[in-house]
C-alpha cells in the first residue's frame, strides 16, 4: 500500500469532470485502499473552487476527508520552501515528504518539485504496476504503526501541538483527563497513569505490599502465582516487588493460566501465597470467575496483567476492573498504544490508588518529603494527549481485529497441522470478548520455525510470542518456584506463531497471509 | 450517442477531439463491468464528490492560473494604499 499525495489540480480535474483519466485514477486509488493525502497548503485552492462552483462544503468535507488525510505544514516546511522557484508546490511536497519518505506525488504539473519523492502524472499512475498490479507479492507486516498514525494524523498532530504549546509537560491536564476517561470506560473508581505497563505492574505490587503487609516490599518467602507463558515483565516485577514468582501451568487452548493448577499450587504451598497475577494473554480473558473465587477463598490479592487486553471483557466486566488492580500497557504495539512508553493502573480501591499515585512520584504526595521508596514513573503529558485521541477509536479498532480473526478462522479452517484460536462468536456466546492483540496459531508437527521461515521468504511477517517460558530464563533461575513440570507452557512455546493483525489491514493482505500459510503447510507436508 | 472506445487495461480511451461532459457519453464496456455496476448500486468516489457541487465549469480551465488570478484580484486592493 502506497502513500500518495494528489495535487489539487488533479483532484479538481476529477471532481469537476475536466479529465476522465484523473477521475478514473482517483476512483481506482480509493478502491485499491492506498493511503491518500492532500497537503494543508493546497486546501485554500480547493476551498476557493468549492465556493466558485457552489459546492455544499459540509457534504464535501464529510465525503472527501473520509478518504483523504491532511498533511500538516510546519513553519520549518515554509522556510525550506523559499529555496524553490515555486514555493507553493514545494511547500506541499516538503510537508508530504516529512511523513512519507517513500511517498508518491501525482500531479499534472511536469515541474512539480520532487524533493526526492516519486512524481507521476495521472496517466503514468494509471499505468503504474507499483500502484495497481496484483498484490500477490506484497509484504505484509505484523503491524503497521505508520498506517495507524496516518489514519488519525489530523487529530494526533493537533493533540501533540497543543500539548507542546501548553508547556505543561509533567502530569499536565491531559493525564488527568485520560485517567478519568479510562476509569469511566473500564467502570472503575480510579485510574493512575504511569510510565509503562511494567511500571503499572510494579507499582501495583509495591502498593499492595505496603497496604497488606505494612512494608515497602514483599518478603522473598511470599509467593505470587502467575503464568510462565508471558512477557518477562510479569515475572520480573514480582521479583522487583520483593516476592517470588510461583509459576503455574497454562491451559494449552487459551494459553492462559489454568485455575485448576492454581488450586493445586495453593494446596502445595499452604500459607505461602499472597496473590495471583493472571495475564490476559493475546487479548483473551482468563477465567476470572474461577480466579476471583480462589482469591477470595485464600485471601489473595489479584493484579490483572491487562497489557494485551485493553477493551476485552469477562461476562460484562471490562478486564482490569475485576481484580484488586489492573495493570495496562500503552506500548506502541498495544491495542491502545501511545508513541513511546506508557501505562495505567486501574482500581476500585482508593487507598491503593493513592499509594500508586505517590509511588509514581518518588514515593510521596509531597515529593520534597516522601513516605515510600518510590519511582519516577509518570505518564507523559504528550503520551496522554495521543492516547486521548486513540481512546475514541479503540472499540472500533478492536472490532476490526475481531473481523480479521474471523477471516483468518474462516480461511484457515481445516488447514492441516494448524490449531486456530477461538472465534469471536464462540467466545461471545460465553460472555467473553477477545480483542485479539495477537492472532496466535499453534503449528503442530515441529514445523513452526520452518513455516515462519517460509512466510518470511514470501514477505509475510510472523512472530513467536513467546519462545522461552519464564521459568527457563536465567534471570529466574534460583529466584522462582515452578509448580509441576509446566509441560503445557513449554510445549506451546515450541508451537505458537503470531500472524499479522493490524486493525487497518486490507482484505487482500488477509488473503495473502492465509494463502501463503496454506502454501507453506502444503510444502512442509510434502 | 454510442461511442466505441478502446480498452487499454482498465483505461477507456476516448477519441481525442470528443468534447462532452462527464456522464453524457455512452460507451461500450465489458459486460461483467456493467453487471457489477448494476448489481452493486455503488457510486464511485468521484461521483459521490461530484454530487456535492452545484455548478461545473463549461470552459477549459487551468486551475493554477485561475487560482493565481483570484489571488491577484483579491490582494490588488491591499497594494493600493
Amino acid at each position: 500500500m502506497a502513500q500518495i499525495l494528489i495535487d489539487v489540480n488533479v483532484l479538481l480535474d476529477a471532481f469537476l469532470g475536466r479529465n476522465e483519466e484523473s477521475s478514473l485514477l482517483i476512483d481506482r486509488l480509493v478502491d485499491t485502499g492506498h493511503e491518500l493525502f492532500i497537503a494543508a497548503s493546497m486546501l485554500p485552492v480547493l476551498d476557493y473552487f468549492l465556493s466558485k462552483y457552489r459546492a455544499d462544503k459540509q457534504a464535501f468535507k464529510a465525503k472527501f476527508f473520509e478518504k483523504f488525510k491532511v498533511v500538516a505544514t510546519t513553519g520549518f516546511d515554509v522556510l525550506q520552501s523559499f529555496d524553490f522557484a515555486d514555493g507553493e508546490d514545494a511547500l506541499a511536497a516538503l510537508s508530504f515528504r516529512r511523513i512519507a519518505r517513500d511517498g508518491i506525488i501525482i500531479t499534472s504539473d511536469r515541474d512539480f518539485p520532487q524533493v526526492g519523492l516519486t512524481v507521476m502524472t495521472p496517466r503514468e499512475a494509471l499505468e503504474s504496476s507499483l500502484l495497481f498490479e496484483e498484490n500477490n507479492d506484497s509484504r505484509v507486516p505484523l503491524l503497521d504503526l505508520k498506517r495507524e498514525y496516518c489514519s488519525l494524523i489530523a487529530e494526533i498532530d493537533q493533540a501533540v501541538l497543543e500539548a507542546v504549546a501548553s508547556a505543561q509537560y509533567i502530569l499536565g491536564p491531559q493525564v488527568r483527563e485520560l485517567e478519568e476517561k479510562v476509569a469511566s470506560y473500564l467502570g472503575v473508581k480510579h485510574c493512575v497513569g504511569v510510565a509503562s505497563g511494567t511500571d503499572a505492574l510494579l507499582l501495583s505490587l509495591r502498593a499492595l505490599a505496603i497496604k497488606r503487609k505494612g512494608q515497602e516490599y514483599f518478603d522473598r518467602s511470599d509467593l505470587i502465582i502467575t503464568t510462565p507463558f508471558t512477557f518477562t515483565a510479569t515475572g520480573d516485577t514480582i521479583l522487583r516487588a520483593g516476592a517470588t514468582p510461583l509459576f503455574v501451568d497454562i491451559d494449552p487452548v487459551t494459553f492462559n493460566i489454568n485455575p485448576e493448577e492454581v488450586r493445586k499450587a495453593l494446596e502445595a504451598f499452604p500459607g505461602k501465597v499472597v496473590g495471583i497475577v493472571p495475564v490476559h494473554l493475546f487479548g483473551l480473558p482468563c477465567d476470572m470467575d474461577a480466579i476471583m473465587e480462589i482469591a477470595r477463598a485464600y485471601n489473595l490479592f489479584v493484579v490483572e496483567d491487562v497489557a494485551q487486553a485493553f477493551g476485552a471483557s469477562w461476562k460484562g466486566q471490562k478486564l482490569g476492573s475485576i481484580g484488586d488492580a489492573g495493570a495496562f500497557s500503552f506500548f506502541p504495539t498495544k491495542n491502545l498504544g501511545c508513541f513511546g512508553d506508557g501505562g495505567m493502573v486501574a482500581t476500585n480501591n482508593g487507598e491503593l490508588a493513592e499509594l500508586v499515585r505517590s509511588l509514581r512520584v518518588h514515593g510521596g504526595r509531597d515529593k520534597y518529603n516522601v513516605n515510600h521508596i518510590g519511582y519516577k514513573a509518570r505518564l507523559d503529558t504528550l503520551q496522554a494527549a495521543i492516547l486521548l485521541v486513540k481512546l475514541k477509536y479503540v472499540d472500533e479498532w478492536n472490532r476490526l481485529r475481531q473481523d480479521i480473526a474471523r477471516a483468518y478462522n474462516r480461511n484457515l479452517a481445516n488447514a492441516p497441522g494448524l490449531v486456530l484460536p477461538p472465534s469471536p462468536e464462540d467466545l461471545i456466546a460465553q460472555g467473553i470478548t477477545h480483542v485479539y492483540h495477537q492472532y496466535t496459531v499453534k503449528v503442530k508437527g515441529n514445523k513452526r520455525d520452518a513455516l515462519r521461515e517460509y512466510l518470511k521468504s514470501q514477505g509475510v511477517e510472523a512472530m513467536v510470542y513467546y519462545p522461552v517460558p519464564l521459568h527457563q530464563m536465567r534471570v529466574f533461575s534460583g529466584r522462582c518456584v515452578a509448580f509441576g513440570n509446566l509441560r503445557e507452557a513449554e510445549q506451546v512455546a515450541r508451537e505458537v506463531l503470531s500472524l499479522p493483525i493490524e486493525p487497518l489491514m486490507k482484505a487482500y493482505e488477509i488473503e495473502r497471509v492465509t494463502t501463503v500459510i496454506r502454501e507453506g503447510m502444503e510444502k512442509l507436508r510434502a | 450517442m454510442k461511442v466505441k472506445v478502446k480498452s487499454k487495461g482498465s483505461i477507456l480511451v476516448l477519441p481525442p477531439d470528443l468534447k462532452v461532459r462527464y456522464g453524457e457519453v455512452e460507451v461500450e464496456v465489458p459486460e461483467e463491468y456493467v453487471l457489477q455496476k448494476k448489481g452493486g448500486e455503488k457510486h464511485s468516489f468521484c461521483e459521490v464528490i461530484r454530487e456535492t457541487f452545484g455548478d461545473f465549469p463549461e470552459e477549459p480551465l487551468d486551475w493554477k492560473k485561475a487560482w493565481h488570478k483570484h489571488l491577484e484580484e483579491k490582494y490588488r486592493g491591499s497594494n493600493s494604499y
